[in-house]
């Protein structure tokens, strides 16, 4: 019994003190960066094996723990529809027709260009912090994100915001909304916001796992997501389908997560991506180009 | 003669015996004192008492040096053990035979009486705790940690072997606060043996297993002692003696305040209700008015007791209120005795009636043959196919007697159904009369709102009640019409499998019932068998008036059998035809093919012969099974014998051997059957069963039956341990092993007495097998709960002191507990949510981050109240207990990690840290210690997975569409508004895809049920709505014009706010305005929350909804300290009073719209002002 808690004190202690020398390393690195003058590892088959892995095997965690990243690199790409692009039901407007009609009755379910077929607002996201984030990146995640609706359509329909950032609930309409942030246990808040109300603050608890939903349960047709993490390795797809994580760790794989409201978790018609995850490994200073598609019949939608 | 040296012995030898006697005497000194030091007892208090000085030298040595006080404090304690220095001597060999200070702890309990066999009574002592010393006895500082822990496994070092272990659970049970504390009640009440000696063998304990007992023999020259009435319950059974005193049972499962103490008990008790073994058996409860044990009895009269005189069932359905459960049940009040407390009980199996119109002849007797062949979970139990109609008389006579009996019952039924089908002529003309007046009173209605005589108020009552008159009308049109077609002709509607499918899952079907063809990923864990199987459920009804049979029995199972268990649903007919075509749709089979032979004239002629003899000389009963019976005998007759008056036919011969068998086996005690309404049950009765004298129990040739089939299994494996135990059991003749065969083999004690010249074939045993669960081993565990639930039932309860004879909110507890699985209330509405129990992981520590902010909105009242020292308890414990609902999105998403999102529905504390109801914890997806699922709700889980499944929802958005779960509804609902709802369930929420059904309750089951809600949240039954009262109000008037100025109208301001178009009216109906959308968005309509809500309940509900219903989507419209900008009455420091005014114009609701309604009213003449109040 007393070894036992001897030696429960004893992991600790070394694991706090562990603690302590990351964080003082940490505060260390502030000016020039350290990893610049780290080796690559020594053996280039762990690096190999990786990209091989990142190439056949997706799904699998390919980075073992001791590997570092080597550099900075950045990750860019565009998201495509395979299949036929489905034509969605417009949505039915049947309360405060007269704000409401304008804009709400576009069906954001699975919005796709028609052009390059690109599909928008879909997530891409780093699944864990990494060890280290990139200088340029640690600063400017304090501020403040408006969350507004207009017409009844929140107006950022997928959203993307370090967990550390503030929403500033907002309702830019003569009429009142709800917003339901369903976060669950990453914080959950349904305040009523009346037309003219003053904004409220809202915080995340912590990171959510994967995008949550935002509701109006007044216009039951009004839906959003939002993504919070603890890491600035987040974007969301443009109208062309494309998007642009810079700065990324390189030299070891990228633990990355695709998420499309129509499907939940991505799973690629090329099998890169399995259940939404995506496994890269970028090179230093160099910006990566990698695209997938989506095929129609992964995706929910009536 | 001179004294001489010689005497008369020899000196010298006698010297040596008086030196070998000395010696003697001496070792018998040595050994009498020998033994006593080593008495069984004393050997047990001092390795028990060396133990707690090491364990109280431990904790000393644990002290700080300095500690000087806590030192001494222990120090005190080792003395009072060891008596202090020096007077250890006293237990020392010899002296310790004189003062001892080892002592046999008596606990005298002279009204806790035992019997000894014909010698009457004596008082109980109990001497248990001279070796169980520690049993009582509490960790320091804890008041009901075990102080001696049982040892789990050889390698824990902390715990302890018996007899040095604490009782388990302090609480309950010998702690000093307990409710079974060792001084008040001893230990051989509970666990029986012979209290009185201090000797491992002659206190009777008893052996659990074969194995134990073999060990006992080895160890402590153990042997079972035949000659003490009453030995020890061996572990297995000892739950049995909790009946002697809980009499309801159920509270040793569901108990508020202890949880589940006696689990095994209650299943035992639940299975016999659940397989209607009292059918039989009758479990009378009562002797002279006083309860005695637990009472199992069926109602004094079925129905259909009543509905078979054509006279009451004409007066039923005429009467325009009838057949309520409510009549019925005051028409048998009416004619029960007054002195008898009467049975409550329901018939477990269906009626027979009606059974021409849902089936066939052909089913039926394949039915009665093999019931496990179509419906393998079956509760009917098997009455053939066993050993003691397994001989080639047995199987030709028995499908002689399945035939008769079929024969009967159809025979009854078409009867009965065309007395039926005459008087529900009659119910078509009362719905349509009901119409006609309807319709008159909607003219006059009409008539009085052209001619505009009406103003304000009034007009508006008068439309809305010519609103209500209306739909009436449109329902008792649609009803008649519809009543008439699937009574008297064809049901006219066609009905759509593929909404049938649909309605199905949504109606709410498998909260009792299983089908094979539903989505059975979803509702895995709803695995209900409140009601039958319905996969094979199209094979059954073959008949040509089978579709309309199903249809009315959706609509109203009522019509049909009034006293059953399926509710009615409230269905629109069109609901209730796509249900039939879709049931009716479905494949249906046979697991096996069963024959039922042809009629063999020979045999029946046989079993009427038989049968004759035991009332008339066989000369003539040969002679009536040739000629029949002349009717000049009809007056010497019984009804059976009648059945062959006149003219002999085989229909006749038929419908008298059927009857015959169904007396002989009883059938009524389950089913409803005409001619067998006032039939008493066949079996031996169970109340006292556990004291009857097992010398009167004909074990017959059973042992040997064991024996030779155990030969012949040979080399199939040994049977397992508790086979074994059983087997034993019946070799000693024991009541356990009796019970265990009767249940498993219920005809193999006919063993060897096939033969007719040693039994006759109608003396052959009819206790028919039971299957309680297809898994064998669940089977044989289910078998252990019953036989230790009948074991339990003895009719000897103790003085009246001890007897648990809950009153007020715990008798209403019980009940409810009751009510809440007789009807199967449990199947749909979950009653307590899951607890889940896991370890603490530092590394999972983002759980305690609940953010603080957001409890910043909260109210005072939302707070949690713990006290410090369960903080400090849970800070220093390495677990945490929660209890809630897993949300979040679909299971995929959440699959990753194996971590789950749980919604507290009750406060709690991890690590310390204070949670409130509506926050979500993640669960560590490694350390769960333990999950324990809720009670109730099965059906609601499941219906949440299938929509989250196939309409993509949140689990959030997915329950309130549901049967919503019932915690805390006493806080909730007022019960007299409770009451009212459950004898007529109106819709409450737009959103939920089902509707309350009306389960016909009768007025004592309403009111038991809603009284139990309030009893099991602590909150008074009736709640006196203080905020409705005009005192009350008056002050708050004048608080707020005090505030606000001398000008302001409380309830009117308040009415601003929830008439505002911007907050309440968005979703909820408000002052006559709907809300634009969908309905199924919408909320409840406000007129009902003055009956239906309690106040402080709903000052918390608006307060913050989250914080009482965790998965609401109702917005916060008034949070603390933020009063909004959506109204201008109460300043922003005074979110209190606002929330407090929304909630008390809630209450007066009716108040404030008359004062709307009147201050709309142009000016009118005074006059009529004076009459229109």
């Amino acid at each position: 019994m007393f070894s036992s808690s001897l030696k429960k004190m004893v992991v600790w202690t070394g694991m706090f003190s562990c603690l302590l020398w990351i964080v003082g390393c940490g505060g260390d690195s502030g000016g020039t960066p350290k990893y610049a003058t780290k080796k690559r590892p020594a053996s280039t088959e762990s690096q190999d094996s990786a990209t091989e892995n990142s190439s056949k095997d997706s799904g699998k965690k390919a980075a073992s723990a001791n590997q570092k990243a080597d550099g900075w690199g950045t990750l860019k790409g565009t998201i495509t529809l395979a299949g036929d692009i489905p034509t969605l039901p417009a949505v039915t407007i049947e309360k405060d027709v007269e704000v409401c009609k304008e804009h709400a009755s576009v069906n954001e379910t699975l919005l796709v260009n028609s052009g390059n077929r690109g599909i928008k607002n879909v997530f891409v996201y780093l699944g864990k912090k990494p060890d280290e984030v990139h200088p340029d990146l640690v600063e400017a995640s304090d501020a403040v994100v408006d969350f507004d609706q207009k017409n009844c359509v929140f107006l950022t329909h997928a959203l993307a915001m370090h967990v550390d950032q503030d929403l500033n609930l907002l309702n830019s309409d003569p009429v009142s909304h709800n917003t339901r942030i369903q976060g669950g246990s990453s914080g959950e808040a349904n305040p009523l916001l009346p037309a003219g109300a003053d904004p409220q603050k809202f915080k995340f608890n912590r990171k959510t796992r994967n995008p949550v939903p935002v509701s109006c349960n007044i216009h039951p047709w009004m839906k959003s997501y939002v993504l919070a993490q603890d890491h600035p390795y987040f974007a969301v797809t443009d109208e062309n389908g494309a998007f642009e994580i810079p700065n990324l760790p390189s030299g070891i794989a990228l633990d990355l997560r695709v998420w499309h409201e129509a499907s939940g978790l991505v799973d690629s018609a090329g099998g890169e991506v399995v259940k939404g995850k995506w496994s890269v490994t970028l090179e230093a200073d160099v910006t990566q180009e990698e695209s997938f598609d989506i095929d129609v019949s992964s995706l929910d939608v009536e | 003669m001179p004294a001489s040296e010689e005497t008369w012995r020899n000196q010298p030898k006698l010297n040596i015996v008086f030196a070998l006697s000395s010696l003697a005497m001496l070792g018998s000194l040595v050994w009498m004192v020998e033994v006593d030091h080593f008495r069984e007892w004393k050997q047990y208090a001092r390795m028990f008492k060396k133990e707690e000085v090491r364990r109280l030298q431990e904790r000393q040595g644990a002290l700080a040096e300095a500690d000087s006080q806590g030192r001494g404090q222990v120090q005190d304690a080792i003395d009072s053990v060891t008596l202090g220095r020096g007077r250890e001597v006293l237990n020392l060999p010899v002296l310790d035979a004189f003062n001892s200070p080892l002592k046999i702890d008596t606990i005298w309990l002279p009204d806790l009486k035992q019997s000894i066999g014909s010698f009457g009574e004596s008082a109980r002592f109990d001497r248990c705790a001279s070796c169980h010393i520690p049993i009582d006895r509490a960790a320091p500082g804890t008041a009901t940690e075990p102080g001696w822990p049982l040892q789990k496994t050889p390698e824990d070092q902390d715990g302890y072997i018996h007899p040095y272990v604490t009782h388990p659970r302090l609480e309950l049970f010998t702690g000093s606060t307990s409710p079974h504390s060792k001084q008040e009640f001893g230990c051989t009440i509970c666990h029986r043996g012979q209290g009185g000696d201090t000797d491992f063998i002659f206190t009777s304990h008893t052996p659990n297993t074969p194995r134990q007992a073999k060990e006992w023999e080895h160890r402590q020259g153990w042997f079972e002692n035949h000659y003490w009435d009453q030995p020890q319950w061996p572990k297995r059974f000892i739950q049995a003696s909790c009946v002697q005193c809980h009499h309801d049972v159920v509270e040793l499962k569901h108990n508020k305040q202890f949880g589940e103490s006696a689990p095994k008990l209650v299943e035992g008790y639940m299975l016999v209700r659940k397989f209607g073994c009292f059918g039989c058996h009758e479990i009378n409860g009562f002797e002279d008015g006083r309860s005695v044990g637990p009472d199992l009895r069926l109602e004094p009269a079925s129905s259909e007791t009543i509905a078979r005189s054509l006279v009451e069932v004409e007066r039923m359905i005429s009467d325009v209120a009838a057949p309520t459960p409510t009549g019925v049940a005051s028409l048998m009040e009416a004619t029960r005795d007054p002195n008898v407390v009467p049975g409550r009980l329901r018939k477990v199996g269906p009626s027979l009636a009606r059974i021409a119109e849902k089936t066939t002849e052909d089913w039926t007797s394949r039915w009665i043959k093999n019931p496990g062949a179509f419906r393998p979970q079956t509760r009917m139990p098997h009455f053939y196919g066993l050993y003691n109609n397994g001989d080639d008389l047995g199987q030709a006579r028995g499908d002689v007697e399945i035939r008769a009996m079929t024969h009967y019952l159809f025979r009854e039924s078409r009867a009965h159904l065309g007395r039926l089908d005459q008087a529900h002529g009659h119910e078509g003309a009362a719905l349509q009369n009901q119409a006609g007046e309807v319709r008159s009173q909607l003219d006059a209605i009409k008539a009085e709102l052209l001619s505009e005589t009406l103003e304000g108020s009034d007009r508006i009552q008068k439309i809305t009640e010519k609103e209500t008159l209306v739909s009436q009308l449109a329902l008792l049109e649609q009803e008649s019409a519809f009543r008439k077609q699937a009574l008297l002709g064809e049901v006219s509607l066609a009905g759509d499998a593929l909404r049938g499918a649909e309605l199905f899952v949504q109606k709410g079907c498998l909260a009792c019932h299983q089908h094979g063809a539903v989505d059975q990923e979803s509702f895995d864990g709803a695995k209900a068998d409140f009601g039958p199987d319905l996969t094979n459920f199209s094979a059954k009804l073959k008949s040509e008036t089978a579709r309309n049979w199903l249809v009315q029995w959706l609509s109203n199972p009522r019509v049909h059998h009034p006293r059953g268990y399926m509710p009615d649903l409230q269905l629109v007919p069109q609901e209730a035809a796509d249900l039939a075509a879709w049931l009716l749709d479905q494949p249906g089979k046979w697991h096996e093919e069963v024959e039922v032979e042809e009629l063999d004239l020979e045999s029946l002629d046989d079993l009427v012969e038989m049968y004759l003899q035991k009332s008339v000389p066989l000369i003539d009963a040969r002679q009536y099974l040739t000629d029949g019976i002349p009717e000049s005998e009809k007056g010497m007759l019984r009804a059976d014998e009648q059945e062959l008056l006149g003219d002999p036919s085989v229909e006749k011969k038929l419908s008298y051997v059927g009857r015959k068998t169904l007396s002989r086996f009883g059938c009524f005690g389950c089913h409803d059957v005409p001619g067998y309404e006032t039939a008493k049950p066949i079996g031996t009765g169970l109340a006292d069963w556990g004291r009857k004298d097992p010398d009167l129990l004909a074990f017959e040739l059973v042992s040997k039956y064991i024996d030779d089939e155990m030969e012949t299994a040979e080399g199939e494996g040994d049977a397992n341990e508790d086979t074994e135990y059983y087997h034993d059991a019946i070799d000693h003749h024991k009541r356990q092993g009796f019970l265990w065969q009767k249940l498993h083999e219920p005809r193999s004690f006919d063993y060897e007495k096939l033969n007719l010249a040693i039994k006759p074939y109608d003396e052959r045993l009819r206790m028919p097998q039971f299957h309680f669960d297809s898994d064998e081993a669940e089977n044989d565990r289910k078998i252990e709960s019953v036989v230790t639930f009948v074991l339990g039932m003895t009719a000897d309860p103790p003085a009246e002191q001890f007897v648990y004879r809950p009153a007020g909110d715990s008798r209403n507890q019980i009940e409810g507990v009751k009510l809440l699985t007789r009807f199967n209330c449990v199947g749909c509405h979950m009653m307590e949510t899951p607890q889940f129990t896991f370890q603490f992981n530092p590394e999972f520590h983002e759980l305690t981050q609940v953010t603080v902010d957001q409890r910043a909105i909260d109210y005072a009242f939302h707070a949690t109240d713990f006290t410090a020292e369960q903080a400090r308890n849970s800070g220093n414990s390495d677990t945490a207990t929660v209890t809630g609902l897993v949300m979040g999105a679909d299971a995929e998403n959440l699959s990753e990690a194996e971590e789950r999102d749980v919604a507290l529905w009750q406060p709690a504390l991890i690590k310390g840290k204070r949670f409130r109801v509506g926050e979500q914890i993640l669960l560590p997806r490694d350390g769960m210690v333990s999950e324990r699922p809720g009670f109730g709700g099965d059906f609601a889980l499941g219906l949440v997975e299938s929509l989250v499944r196939s309409a993509g929802l949140e689990r959030a958005d997915a329950w309130p569409r549901v049967p919503p779960p019932l915690v805390r509804e006493g806080e909730k609902v007022q019960t007299s508004w409770l009451y009212q709802f459950l004898l007529n369930p109106k819709p409450i929420r737009p959103a939920v895809v089902l509707r309350m059904p009306d389960f016909n309750l009768n007025d004592r089951e309403a009111r038991s049920l809603a009284e139990y809600f309030a009893a099991n949240d602590g909150v008074p039954a009736y709640d006196t709505m203080v905020e409705t009262s005009d005192s009350y109000l008056a002050q708050r008037q004048s608080e707020h014009q005090g505030r606000l100025g001398p000008d302001r109208d409380y309830l009117s301001d308040a009415y601003k706010i929830l008439a505002n178009p911007q907050v309440c009216r968005q979703c909820h109906a408000v002052g006559g305005s709907s809300p634009a959308g969908e309905q199924k968005d919408h909320g409840p309509n406000l007129t009902s929350a003055p009956q239906r809500f309690r106040s402080d309940w709903l000052l918390r509900w608006l307060g913050r909804p989250k914080r009482v219903l965790p998965y609401t989507a109702m917005p916060e419209n008034f949070q603390n300290g933020n009063p909004g900008t959506h109204q201008k009455v109460f300043p922003a420091d005074q979110s209190l009073d606002q929330l407090r005014a929304v909630r008390d114009v809630m209450l007066n609701y009716h108040k404030i719209l008359e004062r709307q309604l009147t201050d709309l009213r142009p000016a009118v003449p005074t006059a009529s002002e004076g009459e229109g109040e």
